[in-house]
């Protein structure tokens, strides 16, 4: 259903041509009339011109939206509803957005137990979150029975920490905060010292645009299944969880990425396997996990510090499709940075539907996938400790790609959905890490440009650049120039990677012009296994003011 | 060049000094509405609106009108002074807007110069206003406005 646009919501221009031609009509008639001002024109013609111009618009929107081929041109044009419409005719869904939800630090400077009721609310911005339970934060693990109680942990002299969950109050990605992001409380909890995002947030989506709608609509015309290419995506289309994946690459027969058919006793690829990059996430997700981490060594102590060497493994489904480890610190205790990182070492661990895996590069970024990390401990006396059977809890935040196990086990290692002669392993693709330098350069005169809307603009293009290969210099200006248009120039740009071969050697990219992935498919290396990844705080946009002014 | 006249009683608008011509901005008993009005007539019919016309209420042309329907509405205009102030301010407006809307072809009939409040009472919630103009041409025609300061159920 079309609704009319309100009269403010028509576009100036087009009442005020509108006027003009009404006016431009009557002069034809009698052209002693006053055509530009007074009653025929104020009162007559531009009153005729608002009505006239809303039963256009609406017409026009009406045109813009009757097909899908006339949507598919113009997406924007059309009305969300009656494509909403249109295409339920084809039996699918727009979906919805759905809010936002993760956990919340709340630091006080007491320990004493507090309740955060149902229905507060923390601010980020102008974006609230709500708490969708009571949380009860106790200081004795005794006291802590159901789900909503919350343990207070010490983790400085006067500084105690607990978390909770709220849920974002706006539908849609406005609420996926990143870990660390601060939040206010709208009601301040007794001894309140700062309040953060634990983690990123997670599930936050906007509903489906209408190209988003027209696209899903496309793939589903494949019939989800393991047949092709597009019938593999639609599988992806068609399961709400995963429907707004980003990007998705299909490694098969005779590809020379794919490693797990070329192990037989010919030396050719027998087929019979396929590696399915998704892409779920826009940006790698920062998770924090608690790990139980064992004593390996104890060290000499330096010029008084303590050291040891402590190990922990993260099993397959604490993170699956890990990317890296970013940061090891005490679960109970906080410290400035993280512990040293001594090594790292990929396993895998498989199930009895696991496709075919053979070693720990088949495994890499899927959710067969193990990490095992040994890093130095500077803090924890070990003196009273013994090595190979001590323990302690370490908070380790790690960047992942989300649900991937959705996909795995729903569709690839499920015998009732899976192709019957082929073995599908479903992975996280190769992660080139990039960052990016923009300088804008602008006259006294012109206005500040909204850095934050330039580098969202900049990380958007970067983030959803398909499986080509190539990111483009070019890409970023454009992008930069989208938002601040001929307010100020890009004078210059440049952007740099980082990317991990299966073999642990690191490329490294810098340039002006394009990064461009190299081919190195024994190396699990090619544009058709890699996606570049970029975070706001990568995105480095300077503003100065260089351009004289025109006298 | 004639317009049309939407404003009971501005087709008797005439440049005798001493002739007041009383408008009827209630739009009851709407004698002289769809007329053909031009020179003075015209020029009143367009200070009439424009002081009538609140300023940012035409939709896509918030620059036009002036201040002093939102005084009257606001309950501000309480003396003569009270009137004499606002009717001022309103007349730094107009006479901007009929200078950004004068054309070449326009009659010095056509072009106002001046518009002076001459009397103005307040009295069983009605204001009224008598407004002497004055056109490029140096006529005076002189109406009267009345108008509701209570609003009305």
């Amino acid at each position: 259903m079309i609704e009319a646009p309100t009269l403010s919501e028509l576009s100036p221009e087009l009442v005020k041509n509108t006027a003009d031609a009404t006016v431009r009509q009557i002069v034809e008639y009698d052209e002693r009339i006053d055509s530009s001002r007074g009653a025929v024109y104020d009162v007559l013609a531009w009153v005729h011109s608002l009505l006239s111009s809303q039963n256009s618009t609406l017409l026009n929107t009406y045109l813009a939206s009757r097909s899908l081929p006339i949507i598919r041109s113009d997406p924007d044009a059309a009305d969300f509803d009656m494509t909403t419409d249109v295409v339920a005719n084809f039996g699918i869904d727009r979906l919805p957005a759905i809010p936002a939800r993760g956990e919340i630090s709340i630091v006080r400077d007491t320990d004493t137990p507090v309740v955060i009721p149902v229905g507060s609310v923390f601010f980020s911005g102008s974006t609230r979150f709500i708490t969708d339970n009571v949380y009860a934060a106790r200081n004795d693990p005794a006291d802590v029975i159901t789900s909503t109680d919350r343990l207070i942990t010490q983790i400085d002299t006067d500084s105690y920490l607990f978390t909770i969950t709220v849920v974002c109050d706006t539908p849609g990605s406005v609420g996926m905060l990143r870990e660390n992001a601060s939040v206010t409380p709208e009601v301040v909890p007794t001894g309140f010292q700062d309040a953060y995002a634990a983690s990123d947030f997670r599930n936050g989506r906007d509903s489906e645009t209408n190209e988003d709608l027209i696209d899903r609509l496309e793939a589903g015309v494949a019939r989800p299944s393991f047949a092709s290419r597009p019938a593999m995506r639609a599988m992806l289309r068609d399961n709400e969880a995963v429907s707004n994946f980003v990007n998705d690459s299909t490694i098969g027969a005779g590809d020379a990425e794919m490693l797990r058919d070329k192990r037989f006793l010919v030396p050719f690829g027998i087929g019979g396997r396929v590696d399915w990059y998704v892409r779920t996430d826009e940006s790698a997700v920062k998770t924090r996990i608690v790990v139980s981490a064992v004593l390996i060594e104890k060290l000499p102590a330096a010029a008084g510090v303590p050291q040891s060497v402590w190990r922990f493994t993260i099993g397959k489904d604490d993170a699956p499709a890990l990317y890296e480890v970013i940061s090891i610190t005490p679960d109970d205790t906080a410290i400035v940075g993280s512990y040293s990182i001594l090594n790292e070492s990929r396993g895998m661990m498989l199930d009895d539907d696991a496709p075919d895996i053979s070693n720990v590069i088949d495994s890499l970024y899927s959710r067969y996938q193990t990490v095992t990390v040994e890093f130095l401990d500077n803090v924890t006396d070990t003196s009273a400790m013994t090595a190979g059977t001590a323990t302690q809890a370490y908070a380790v935040t790690v960047s992942t790609i989300s649900r991937l196990e959705i996909i795995q086990d729903s569709y690839a290692s499920n015998p009732g959905v899976n192709h019957p002669g082929a073995d599908c392993l479903v992975r996280a693709p190769f992660p080139c890490w990039v960052s990016v330098d923009v300088a804008l350069s602008r006259q006294e005169t012109d206005p500040v440009p909204d850095i934050s809307a330039v580098k969202d603009a900049i990380a958007r293009v970067i983030n959803r650049t398909g499986f080509t290969g190539h990111l483009f210099v070019s890409d970023i200006i454009a992008a930069a120039y989208s938002i601040i248009g001929s307010n100020a120039k890009v004078a210059t740009a440049s952007a740099r990677g980082r990317l991990l071969t299966n073999d642990k050697q690191t490329l490294v990219f810098d340039s002006t012009t394009a990064i461009e992935i190299p081919y190195l498919p024994l190396q699990g290396v090619s544009h058709r296994t890699v996606q570049f990844f970029v975070d706001l705080e990568s995105i480095n946009v300077s503003d100065t003011i260089s351009i004289p002014t025109t006298r | 060049m004639y317009d049309i006249c939407f404003i009971n009683g501005i087709e008797k608008v005439v440049a005798q000094p001493g002739i007041v011509v009383q408008m009827d901005l209630d739009m009851r008993g709407v004698t002289g509405g769809g007329s053909i009005i031009a020179d003075m007539q015209k020029l009143a019919q367009r200070f009439v609106k424009m002081l009538m016309t609140e300023q940012g209420t035409v939709l896509f042309r918030e620059t036009e009108g002036c201040g002093f329907m939102t005084a009257v509405k606001q309950g501000r205009l309480r003396t003569s002074a009270d009137v004499s102030q606002t009717f001022a301010s309103a007349m730094m407006d107009i006479r901007r807007q009929f200078s950004l809307q004068t054309l070449d072809a326009d009659t010095p009939t056509d072009r106002l110069q001046n518009a002076e409040l001459i009397g103005s009472s307040i009295n069983d919630g009605r204001l009224v206003l008598s407004v002497r103009l004055l056109t490029l041409a140096g006529e005076t025609p002189v109406i009267s406005v009345s108008l509701p300061t209570l609003p009305r159920r």
